[in-house]
């Protein structure tokens, strides 16, 4: 599933928050923000924040971000 | 570019031992403050505890965190920024003691120490604004601000003058516009910048604030201020007045797009930071028309004077503060402590290191603090006040514990996420 999306593992957090909008919500419930200047990538912010990799693209995906 | 964890920890570590102090002194003072007496000296010592000690350092952390996360360029000195914290540090103390004893020698040398600190850190960090990558207008509401901060230390200093027989100058006037600058001036111009980036962000609320609105805000908020300080120092009412309304609809315009990513946010269940914020946006709506009958009501209406300055510095600006800690902090700490060792076994993953239930009880008792005093105020009642100050002293005390904890954790407690990063 994760490889049909355009939101890759290795897109820093601060990319993905700028390009699609609509992944505010999904990022914010998992507590992922912007606080460190969102240079990580959505792989390394997922690890931190103990949230599943390919759970994560896939709430990204249903929420429409990257179609 | 990453911002620099020791400093923006040592800011806000600084900054809740001055908020621990205040609040521990609000506790003392608040029947006093209930019966109205807002001029007398240690009242005004300690305003200045919670404006300059608590509010200035705490926002002086956060913008060397946003800087380098937000504008995507850092301080032009990292050497000046510590010495401008210890001239801060310095100067608070000084210019509170001042202000306790009646010593104007001591007041005026922290007013002078002070002007250094603010210089220093305008000097470090204001012009980074034009080279910056990104997010130049928040950088204007910040440069605002702190245009703000020195018309109000102007405005200190006339009164210091006067003090000393210099000149005359109208006290309650020169006080009331002293207040509007550092309170509206220069901290509800930084937060109105760094809340409009932030609460979309820890709301989760996808629309952030329009290009148009985002443009006027600061030049509304920053021309409504001036207005309402000059009406004031000059006696001019139509001046004021004329302030007041721009300052209203300002203030109206923000909290209109505010409450909109409230009920947008992603998470119903609210957590320490989103509840803490919450309490800052229920106290500035009420300190809007706190402040306009206060406007009205003049000298004589104490109870709305005391309740509205009460609802925007601990209010409005205190649990902004404190909300925006529970997240700044935490991200910080864990990428200081933690993200070299990601993929080692038994590395913690943030959420591991924090305390929500700690947090959010923390945060419940400021907001009944704050709940309790301010109506108090209103009615002049000293035990009601004394009570809501200790409720509030409790919610401060519990946030410093919980980021404590997080700086010494070592292993995820019962009950923690499981996993490691």
């Amino acid at each position: 599933m994760s490889t049909e999306t355009r939101v890759r593992p290795e897109m820093t957090v601060a990319a993905i928050a700028e390009r699609y909008p609509a992944s505010a919500p999904v990022l914010a419930r998992h507590g992922i923000d912007l606080c460190c200047g969102g240079k990580h990538s959505l792989e390394f912010a997922a690890r931190a924040h103990g949230v599943d990799l390919a759970a994560l693209l896939a709430e990204l995906e249903g929420a429409g971000v990257g179609r | 570019m990453v911002p620099s964890f020791p400093l923006v920890a040592s800011h806000l570590g600084a900054a809740f031992g001055w908020a621990l102090s205040g609040a521990a002194g609000l506790t003392w003072l608040a029947p006093v403050l209930a019966r109205g007496q807002f001029l007398d000296p240690r009242v005004l010592a300690l305003t200045h505890l919670f404006t300059l000690g608590w509010l200035s350092t705490s926002i002086t952390g956060v913008l060397y965190q946003i800087f380098p996360a937000m504008l995507g360029i850092g301080e032009r000195n990292r050497r000046v920024a510590w010495v401008a914290l210890g001239l801060h540090t310095a100067g608070t103390a000084l210019l509170v003691a001042g202000l306790f004893a009646g010593t104007r020698a001591l007041q005026s040398l922290g007013w002078g120490v002070l002007f250094g600190a603010v210089f220093l850190t305008a000097w470090n960090l204001l012009p980074q604004r034009r080279r910056a990558p990104r997010n130049r207008q928040l950088g204007l509401y910040i440069s605002y601000g702190h245009m703000g901060f020195g018309f109000a230390m102007l405005v200190a200093g006339a009164r210091i003058g006067d003090a000393f027989g210099w000149w005359t100058t109208p006290r309650l006037g020169l006080i009331a516009a002293h207040f509007q600058l550092a309170i509206a001036g220069f901290v509800t111009m930084t937060a109105f910048g760094m809340a409009s980036r932030m609460l979309p962000m820890f709301f989760g609320a996808p629309a952030p604030l329009p290009a148009l609105v985002d443009r006027w805000l600061p030049r509304a908020l920053g021309t409504g201020t001036v207005t309402v300080a000059l009406g004031l120092m000059f006696t001019a009412p139509l001046l004021t007045w004329a302030g007041i309304g721009v300052t209203v609809a300002a203030t109206a315009l923000f909290l209109r797009h505010a409450w909109g990513w409230f009920a947008a946010r992603a998470r119903r269940a609210l957590d320490a930071a989103t509840a803490l914020l919450t309490v800052a946006l229920i106290a500035l709506t009420a300190a809007v028309p706190l402040g306009v009958v206060a406007a009205i009501a003049g000298a004589r209406g104490h109870g709305w004077l005391t309740a509205y300055a009460m609802a925007l510095i601990a209010g409005w600006a205190g649990a902004l503060v404190l909300g925006v800690s529970y997240r700044v902090l935490p991200t910080l700490t864990w990428h200081y402590r933690f993200a070299a060792r990601v993929g080692h076994p038994g590395t913690p993953t943030l959420p591991q290191t924090l305390s929500p239930r700690l947090g959010l009880a923390a945060a419940v008792a400021y907001g009944a603090g704050l709940g309790t005093l301010v109506p108090s105020l209103l009615v002049a009642s000293g035990g009601g006040a004394r009570l809501g100050a200790g409720l509030m002293l409790a919610g401060i005390g519990g946030t410093c514990a919980h980021h404590l904890r997080m700086f010494t954790f070592t292993r995820p407690g019962p009950g923690a996420p499981k996993g490691t990063a």
